[in-house]
């Protein structure tokens, strides 16, 4: 069976490329509802009965953070934080083309992977939410930030959302589908169907 | 007994390729998460990132005087009268560089491959990002409509998208693979 060229394989990619993108273009509404939805249940459980309580919603194509608990009461001045949501799910279309286009991938593996990828890709888009969620509480609430965040905390925040925003966004993807199609990728990769084992040295 | 044996050395001898994918998996983030520590780290981000940032202000209006528009470059900021950017994180083309550096080092291959491999993906990726920069701010000045979209949808996807053809040819030039060099 001939290996298809690494030409017509790119073609491949790019025609699904095009394709995820304009789905995206098509669902991201919903989508975006779905992210917010979900990182608000997820920020009431883990906030629970602590003085820091935060309503997600959404403005259009912004996500806005707003502040409502005991510190938000003490403030005079309530602010919205606001990012673009379709900065953090757009990567959707980055893992669906690459699982589409995976070479040596069955039918029904491929179904499989898009939907397990797909799922996990949402899990880090919720944990991205949830991130700049907490920035705010970290960073942006003046006295209240300074007593009760430590350099420590300060860091890690920072660091996980430069991560998420910055090469978390599009290397996941990436790795989520190496993850799932290794065998596949390295075999197509090493010019075979099946990645050939590795010959263990005879003692 | 003897059975048991012989299937438990069966077993030895599959490659495992979960276990294979799981460790390819964890050692790209780590070394991600390594490279961009580096990145942000202070004296890097002072000495090396901000400057590195005022030479592509200063090449891109370069670039720029070369197809008629006319701008200045003061630090990381590219201005005009109508326009202006700031070459800050994200836009340096480094986060690129770091997903493919990760990607090609937590791959099976030998070391020359990877610093070679490495080494020629820098230099496309910085010359890519280059004409990205220009491609933005000759947006901006001339069609200021576009360059929401041109800079957060069209260059974003074509800047990874790169970075991923660039590591399966260079995945796929490896010859050393086969053999399991590392």
């Amino acid at each position: 069976m001939k290996l298809e060229p690494l030409k017509l394989l790119l073609l491949k990619g790019l025609l699904f490329l095009i394709i995820g993108l304009v789905l995206w273009i098509y669902l991201q509404p919903s989508y975006s509802k779905l992210i917010v939805s979900v990182s608000q249940e997820v920020v009431t459980w883990l906030q629970g009965e602590g003085m820091e309580k935060t309503w997600i919603g959404l403005q259009g194509n912004m996500i806005l953070y707003i502040p409502r608990g005991l510190i938000a009461g003490e403030k005079k001045n309530i602010f919205a934080w606001k990012r673009d949501i379709r900065d953090i799910h757009y990567n959707s279309v980055i893992l669906f083309a690459l699982i589409l286009f995976s070479p040596g991938l069955g039918f029904g593996k491929r179904g499989w992977v898009l939907m397990a990828g797909l799922t996990l890709l949402f899990l880090i888009q919720v944990l991205t939410v949830l991130v700049q969620a907490k920035f705010i509480y970290v960073f942006q609430m003046g006295e209240y930030s300074r007593a009760h965040y430590r350099a420590w905390d300060r860091n890690i925040i920072a660091f996980l959302k430069q991560f998420l925003e910055l090469i978390g966004k599009f290397s996941f993807p990436f790795a989520i589908w190496m993850l799932f199609t290794y065998k596949e990728t390295t075999g197509y990769l090493a010019g075979a169907r099946e990645a050939k084992p590795r010959k263990r040295r005879k003692r | 007994m003897g059975e048991a044996s012989s299937i438990r050395s069966q077993e030895i001898k599959t490659p495992s390729y979960r276990k294979e994918a799981f460790y390819f998996f964890i050692k790209f983030l780590v070394l991600m998460g390594l490279l961009l520590f580096l990145e942000l780290f202070n004296p890097v981000n002072q000495k090396v990132i901000i400057p590195f940032s005022g030479f592509l202000a200063r090449g891109s209006v370069f670039l720029l005087k070369l197809i008629g528009t006319e701008t200045k470059a003061s630090s990381t900021l590219i201005v005009s009268q109508q326009f202006s950017a700031d070459i800050k994180a994200g836009c340096t083309g480094i986060e690129p560089i770091i997903i493919l550096i990760a990607a090609m080092f937590a791959f099976r291959a030998s070391w020359k491959a990877k610093f070679c491999g490495a080494f020629l993906g820098m230099v496309i990726l910085q010359g890519i990002n280059l004409v990205r920069i220009v491609s933005l701010v000759y947006l901006g000045v001339n069609h200021p409509r576009y360059f929401s979209e041109a800079h957060t949808y069209i260059w974003q996807i074509v800047i990874i998208a790169l970075s991923l053809f660039l590591w399966i040819v260079w995945a796929k030039g490896l010859k050393s693979y086969e053999t399991g060099a590392s």
